[in-house]
């Protein structure tokens, strides 16, 4: 029997709601200070994720006549707060002065009836807001061999939340990760000869006896002699097969499709192992991210790997 | 049609959870009845009040209110089947009260499927003089012919004189690069102030080896860390910075090397990744005794499945001897029937 209690989750609709009530009496303190000399014509409203900051924009209209020379907006500390005509680029440099519990607007250096912008960013608790605001999924593993699919997939848990008096908020940005199995693709591009190599190579760091270090040498010669086109020391050709490993070039064998736009990839710790090394992934960890708000409270994404580029970029690597 | 979209995954690994929403024109009023397979659990309801949820019959939900119209959103919970791969089906039937139109959407639940294909009566650990080294003379051939990567795990009984330990070579190595990331993780516990608990316990989590609650262990600690990671993306590159800094002040060309190659034979098949491959198995001088294997199984989303218990070995070694833990196992490769079904086979 389903209970509707579990599903529903009310427990989290408060914490969703207390989650924004902080973020709307950011806005609500800006607005009863400035409404007796400015009227708000548009305003944004956004979360910037990465940033874990509140984005706020506000298009101001000067009244006719101003009724105060300083108002006191005592939002808290911002992180930023700039104000400049909407009509020219220059910020008004002495309209904005940042205070100790938030920040004044000189309104001595404005024009009335001017179209002003103001701009204010606060910091935000992100990794509660987004556990709070937003279920996020993806698949660890997937059944294609060839050119491997993960899905991901993130929405909005309460979405009527974001709506305020004020306008709705709007999240952008919002990081995912994917952790994509390569393990398997260098062992399967690499020559049987290397292997021999590697072994080669290691039995002669390991040999004490110089004369028995000749002959190994004069194996592991053979052994790379047999490799390829690719004459380059093992060391080199580690190196080289660890730059495939390197964002700008892994890029190249990744897509991001649909809702999600990617933004980087990064070698993926070894996680499933008790040791977790960094230098040979396992993994690769792709980021994607995607926007959601109340025209869009829902986001799916594909990540491709294309695997068989890859492979062929490692079989270069030898010479192949 | 009367929505936007309808979306589920086209698979997922079974005893996952998966998500699924529908998208439709914010001034359509409509309803929506779910029809769900036995086996396929409804474990979160976004965006629905309780007053707009009904329960016609048994694995049916009904849904007439939304807290937003537009919108509603699933997630879902699988169970592990007797079957590696198994096909289910949700139907959304979905109405404005004038037209009613049905939507099948189908989801494959697969898993590992780890099979033992032969275990050998008897290994003699032999001396190969033109290569310097030992080897097992027969190998336990496994394959895994489930669609899911099988992470395995191999330990023997605790009463024999055989040992499973990192090579001595790597052993230092192994040491000085877990101190290194804990002395990180008490400078990343700093930075990340937020996090110190979850930092804690995986610094912790690394001197645990012999623990027998492991695995659940490991898979709660690792959770909380992705948890983090995925929505900071500065603890992240923190983290990953802390690892790469212990790896690089503790390699040398040999580990580099080694590594290299315990990496590749690691991932023998793409299929199956066997975790403590780092490892070694040593042999005292003139070992005769019966040696019993278990195989501890889990997967990507580290999930723990029944382990296998080999029957018992008997392994000779009549020298001192050591071999890599990977060299007792072939993996032998086999394509999925999902890969074949793709192919039209």
């Amino acid at each position: 029997m389903l209970d509707l209690d579990v599903l529903t989750n009310p427990d989290n609709i408060v914490a969703a709601e207390k989650c924004i009530k902080g973020l709307v009496k950011v806005t609500q303190k800006v607005f009863s200070a400035i409404e007796s000399d400015f009227e708000v014509q548009n305003q944004e409203m956004t979360i910037s994720c990465p940033d874990g900051i509140q984005k706020n924009s506000l298009i101001l209209k000067a009244k006719p006549r101003f009724k105060n020379k300083k108002l006191e907006i005592k939002s808290g500390i911002a992180n930023y707060v700039a104000l400049r005509p909407i009509i020219g680029n220059n910020i008004c440099s002495n309209a904005i002065t940042q205070t100790e519990t938030g920040f004044n607007i000189n309104i001595a250096s404005l024009e009335n009836e001017g179209l002003y912008l103001l701009d204010y960013e606060y910091n935000i608790d992100i990794a509660n807001f987004i556990k709070s605001m937003v279920d996020m999924n993806k698949t660890f593993d997937t059944p294609i061999d060839e050119n491997p699919i993960y899905w991901m997939e993130a929405k909005l848990k309460h979405p009527s939340v974001l709506r305020s008096e004020y306008g709705s908020f709007d999240l952008r940005n919002i990081d995912f990760n994917i952790d994509m199995n390569i393990s398997g693709d260098i062992k399967t591009s690499i020559p049987p000869v290397f292997q021999r190599e590697l072994n080669a190579v290691i039995e002669i760091i390991k040999e004490t006896d110089p004369r028995t270090t000749i002959k190994r040498r004069y194996k592991y010669l053979e052994a790379k002699g047999a490799r390829g086109h690719n004459k380059d020391d093992i060391l080199e050709v580690i190196a080289s097969l660890q730059t495939l490993f390197e964002p700008r070039e892994f890029a190249h064998y990744v897509d991001v499709v649909d809702d999600f736009k990617y933004t980087t990839c990064q070698r993926g710790a070894n996680y499933h192992e008790r040791v977790p090394f960094p230098t040979w992934p396992k993994f690769m960890k792709v980021v994607s991210r995607t926007d959601l708000n109340l025209n869009k409270c829902a986001a799916n994404g594909k990540v491709i790997y294309h695997k068989y580029d890859f492979q062929e970029e490692i079989e270069k690597i030898f010479g192949k | 049609m009367l929505v936007r979209s309808i979306y589920v995954p086209e698979y997922c690994l079974q005893l996952e959870k998966f998500p699924s929403h529908i998208l439709w024109n914010k001034d359509d009023n409509l309803s929506i009845v779910l029809t769900l397979p036995k086996n396929i659990e409804l474990v979160n309801l976004y965006n629905v009040p309780a007053d707009g949820i009904e329960l016609p019959k048994e694995n049916t939900l009904k849904l007439t209110k939304f807290y937003e119209n537009g919108y509603v959103g699933f997630v879902f919970k699988t169970i592990a089947y007797d079957e590696p791969s198994v096909t289910e089906e949700i139907i959304f039937s979905i109405t404005n009260g004038d037209y009613t139109e049905q939507h099948s959407k189908k989801i494959l639940l697969f898993r590992q499927n780890l099979k033992i294909i032969s275990v050998p009566d008897i290994i003699r650990i032999k001396y190969d003089e033109t290569k310097n080294k030992h080897f097992a003379d027969e190998k336990i051939r496994i394959k895994n012919i489930g669609s899911g990567i099988a992470i395995i795990e191999s330990n023997i009984n605790e009463t024999t004189s055989i040992k499973i330990k990192p090579p001595i070579e790597l052993l230092e190595f192994i040491n000085k690069f877990i101190k290194s990331i804990q002395d990180g993780m008490v400078i990343l516990s700093e930075e990340f102030p937020n996090y110190s608990s979850e930092i804690s316990e995986f610094s912790d989590i690394l001197s645990f080896r012999e623990t027998k609650d492991i695995e659940n262990r490991f898979k709660n600690v690792m959770e909380k860390i992705e948890a983090i990671i995925n929505v900071d993306k500065d603890f992240l590159e923190a983290l990953s910075t802390k690892l790469s800094i212990a790896y690089y002040q503790n390699t040398e060309m040999l580990t580099e090397i080694e590594l290299f190659k315990e990496y590749l034979k690691s991932s023998e098949s793409g299929k199956i990744l066997l975790q403590n491959s780092i490892e070694n198995i040593s042999f005292p001088s003139n070992t005769d005794e019966k040696v019993d294997f278990q195989i501890i199984i889990t997967d990507m989303a580290h999930n723990t499945y029944p382990s296998i218990d080999l029957p018992s070995i008997r392994v000779i070694s009549t020298e001192e001897s050591s071999i890599p833990l990977y060299d007792l196992f072939e993996f032998c490769q086999q394509e999925s029937q999902e890969m074949k079904e793709i192919r039209g086979e």
